[in-house]
């Protein structure tokens, strides 16, 4: 662990971040939601660590809340995005060319479009909330995901040694499971992270749009939307969210790092 | 003194050494067979020589071309140096060349850089050059891609790119590992026609010892990074000095045989 | 009269090429052209060619890796359509060229060489095998838990070879299984095979460019230009009467050493 400093500052600051959601289950300085005109847009302070909004809310504990909705919403969309993004991957390598065509052609569209797009269809159907924002940033990415598996199952696919397994007469499953899957795993870490990072992101633009989570429910992005109309009189109200969101997202992106380089004995110290 | 002289030239990757202290000269017009197995640090001088080590890698002692201190030149300077004085010719012909550019402009490449000539004038001497490399057609195919030419196509262009700008010295790196035999037997001509004509000296880098001995009069040895013999071709043949080179030429001179009773009644 | 071990009759595959125009047909490369063959048990074959003649192609058919356009193939007279793979594939093995990538990366020896003892269902215990099979190609047992990437090329073919020879098949088809390596080491790999071979007495079926590993190991061969055979017969007679002009000029390539007194 002391070599891999990915891994160990990615561990960091997930950790960091999670522990932040976790502690907010049961305790925030302040309630989150109680509004305070008299202290509005006060500098950090004693009473307010991080100062106040607008409306008077600590900002401390809407950021300490608001990394829940920020951790939850990377998990669902991670999940979902590597179950459908990678199964359809495999899938569309390992069938016959036809169906592989195809596969490309849906896949192309979809990424076409963005997730915003989505967003904005889904949210008009049920309705802005930050399942709203899970299930639209889901399908986008899990276009991109499926198209970059696909392409590195086609290159496993084509190697001496899965025709050597298929000259053991391994099957098909065997061969995903013992040939392809554990070489494009740093690929899928990689894709992980980076799903989640764009999840953030993605969350939070669209919460600041209004398509995801909607008020008064805290959320990293409406916190960064509603301090933008204040930033020439308060700019650090913004800071704090924007810092927030940049810690997460880079954690993400180093723990992918840090997972591929530990688990990929291609870049381990040889043993002799 | 000597053309090129080499001298204790030591390379190495932090603290794994890959090249140590390797002394050799060559003069002018003359031909050197640098022989040795993969990782023995034949493409390593090489790449010594004509400053393209990678950054990781450090290079100390000496390498002197006709007087000049080689080694201690920015790269800015090595780049006037290199296509000019002395060119080389990569291992893998796909990836050596770039697949987005017309071959033609490529092999013009080193003489707009050099000569500073018009680009028109550049493709002009790009055709004659494909024409004595011994490629088809040269007027077309001055205007193909890399990927639309065969192996050994490739790599003649790349040969062209080489001698364009007429080097004084030429480094081929493992020129004919890719290519089929036959082939091989047409490119190694050609290098030996090129180096003839230009009078230029040549350093033929290779791991098979018979080709080694087709193109050059003096071989040089290396072993995981020494030079363990560096003798005339006849010497190194009749009476190897060292374990490693005795065992390469006995295994040269056994496959050989073998080969040979198998076509000693052979009409050829 | 029984049946030779492989027989091939007018074996066609074709590969379609991607368009370069926007009509007319895709242009069709032959691959393996109206290919006649026969192999017997015992035998040891040489398939000699350029690259783009053929070779892997026809090495991929034999083994049902790839199936042919048009033409029949039959192992011990029986068509390739209707043999049980299972019962093939331990009959049958392959060495490959380059042993970088023909040993999966992520896997270590053992799980290289247990592959095909799970697959092809070997009956004994497999662990006694892996240590048996390694022993056959010299390389200690404590390199059962090592990964390909930490072995030198030569270690990487031996393990390959093991492989091949674990579930102890009767023909072993090896596509150019030494020329990615180093001279010297080549030369331990020959020898190695060569060894192998009238131990287990195998049917070898090798494809190489290089004549002189054709003539150490093969008693017959088969010459091959752009997906045909143009000249067969004993490696003897072949080499020493060539009748085909590209026979004469694969040989005629050859470097030869200097003669020197």
């Amino acid at each position: 662990m002391n070599q891999n400093r990915n891994l160990f500052f990615g561990i960091c600051l997930v950790a960091f971040s999670s522990t932040m959601a976790l502690l907010s289950v049961f305790w925030t300085p302040y309630d989150p939601l109680e509004i305070n005109p008299d202290v509005s847009l006060a500098k950090p302070s004693w009473a307010h660590l991080l100062g106040t909004d607008v409306l008077g809310r600590d900002v401390l504990s809407n950021l300490l809340a608001g990394s829940r909705t920020t951790l939850i919403t990377a998990f669902l969309v991670v999940i979902i995005t590597m179950s459908l993004g990678v199964t359809t991957g495999i899938g569309a390598a390992l069938s016959p060319r036809w169906f592989n065509r195809t596969a490309i052609y849906s896949i192309d569209i979809v990424l076409a479009l963005p997730a915003v797009l989505f967003a904005i269809v889904l949210a008009a159907i049920r309705g802005p909330s930050t399942l709203t924002a899970v299930i639209a940033i889901s399908i986008a990415t899990s276009a991109a995901v499926a198209q970059v598996t696909r392409r590195e199952v086609a290159v496993v696919l084509n190697s001496d040694f899965v025709l050597a397994a298929k000259a053991c007469n391994s099957n098909k499953l065997k061969i995903v499971q013992k040939h392809i899957v554990p070489n494009i795993r740093a690929s899928l870490f990689i894709q992980a992270s980076g799903a989640a990072a764009i999840a953030i992101l993605a969350e939070s633009t669209l919460s600041y749009l209004g398509l995801g989570t909607t008020p008064p429910a805290p959320s990293w992005g409406r916190m960064l939307a509603s301090s933008q109309q204040y930033l020439l009189i308060d700019p650090v109200v913004a800071l704090w969210p924007g810092l927030a969101i940049i810690i997460t997202v880079l954690g993400f992106n180093l723990l992918g790092d840090g997972v591929r380089e530990a688990l990929d004995p291609t870049l381990r110290k040889s043993k002799s | 003194m000597k053309f090129l002289e080499v001298e204790n030239l030591t390379i190495s990757f932090g603290n794994k050494v890959v090249v140590n202290s390797v002394s050799f000269d060559l003069a002018a017009g003359e031909r050197l067979g640098v022989i040795g197995e993969s990782g023995s640090g034949k493409t390593m001088i090489a790449l010594a020589v004509i400053g393209l080590l990678p950054d990781t890698a450090t290079a100390t002692g000496s390498i002197r071309l006709a007087g000049e201190e080689l080694l201690r030149l920015s790269d800015q300077q090595m780049s006037a140096y290199r296509g000019k004085q002395l060119a080389m010719v990569f291992q893998e012909p796909l990836t050596a060349l770039n697949p987005l550019m017309r071959v033609g402009k490529q092999i013009a490449q080193p003489l707009l850089n050099h000569d500073k000539v018009s680009r028109k004038a550049g493709i002009t001497r790009a055709i004659e050059l494909c024409a004595s490399v011994g490629l088809p057609d040269p007027e077309h195919i001055v205007r193909a891609y890399p990927h639309q030419l065969s192996g050994g196509q490739r790599q003649r262009i790349g040969l062209a790119i080489a001698i364009a700008c007429s080097p004084k010295l030429l480094i081929v790196d493992e020129p004919t590992t890719a290519l089929d035999v036959t082939v091989q037997k047409e490119v190694l001509q050609t290098i030996n026609d090129l180096v003839e004509q230009q009078g230029s000296s040549l350093i033929f880098i290779s791991h098979d010892l018979p080709v080694v001995s087709t193109m050059a009069e003096d071989i040089a040895v290396l072993r995981n990074g020494e030079l363990v013999e560096h003798a005339n071709i006849t010497a190194l043949f009749n009476n190897p000095q060292h374990e490693y080179s005795k065992k390469l030429v006995d295994l040269a001179r056994a496959t050989e045989k073998e080969f040979s009773d198998f076509t000693k009644s052979s009409t050829l | 009269m029984s049946d030779p071990l492989f027989q091939a009759k007018a074996l066609c595959r074709d590969f379609k090429l991607n368009r370069t125009a926007i009509s007319g047909a895709r242009p069709v490369r032959h691959a393996v052209a109206d290919l006649n063959l026969e192999i017997e048990t015992g035998d040891r074959l040489g398939v000699v060619g350029e690259s783009g003649s053929g070779k892997t192609t026809l090495a991929k058919l034999l083994l049902n890796l790839d199936k042919p356009t048009s033409g029949s193939l039959t192992f011990n007279g029986q068509l390739f359509s209707k043999i049980n793979m299972a019962i093939f594939r331990r009959e049958v093995q392959i060495i490959f060229q380059d042993p970088r990538s023909s040993l999966n990366p992520q896997m270590t020896v053992a799980q290289i060489i247990l592959e095909p003892l799970v697959g092809l269902n070997f009956e004994q215990n497999h662990q006694q095998r892996i240590d048996q099979v390694l022993q056959q190609v010299e390389l200690a047992p404590a390199i059962k838990s090592r990964y390909p990437h930490e072995l030198s090329g030569g270690q990487r073919q031996r393990v390959a070879i093991a492989r091949a020879l674990a579930a102890q098949p009767s023909v072993l088809i090896a596509d150019e299984p030494v020329s990615a390596l180093d001279v010297l080491v080549r030369e331990e790999i020959l020898q190695l095979l060569s060894g192998l071979i009238k131990t287990l007495n195998l049917t070898l079926v090798l494809i190489s460019h290089d004549l002189s590993v054709i003539t150490r190991l093969c008693n017959t061969v088969v010459v091959m230009k752009q997906g045909r055979i143009v000249e067969a017969g004993n490696t003897q007679d072949v080499f020493a009467n060539p009748q085909h002009q590209f026979t004469k000029d694969l040989i005629s390539a050859v470097p030869r050493l200097p003669t020197l007194n």
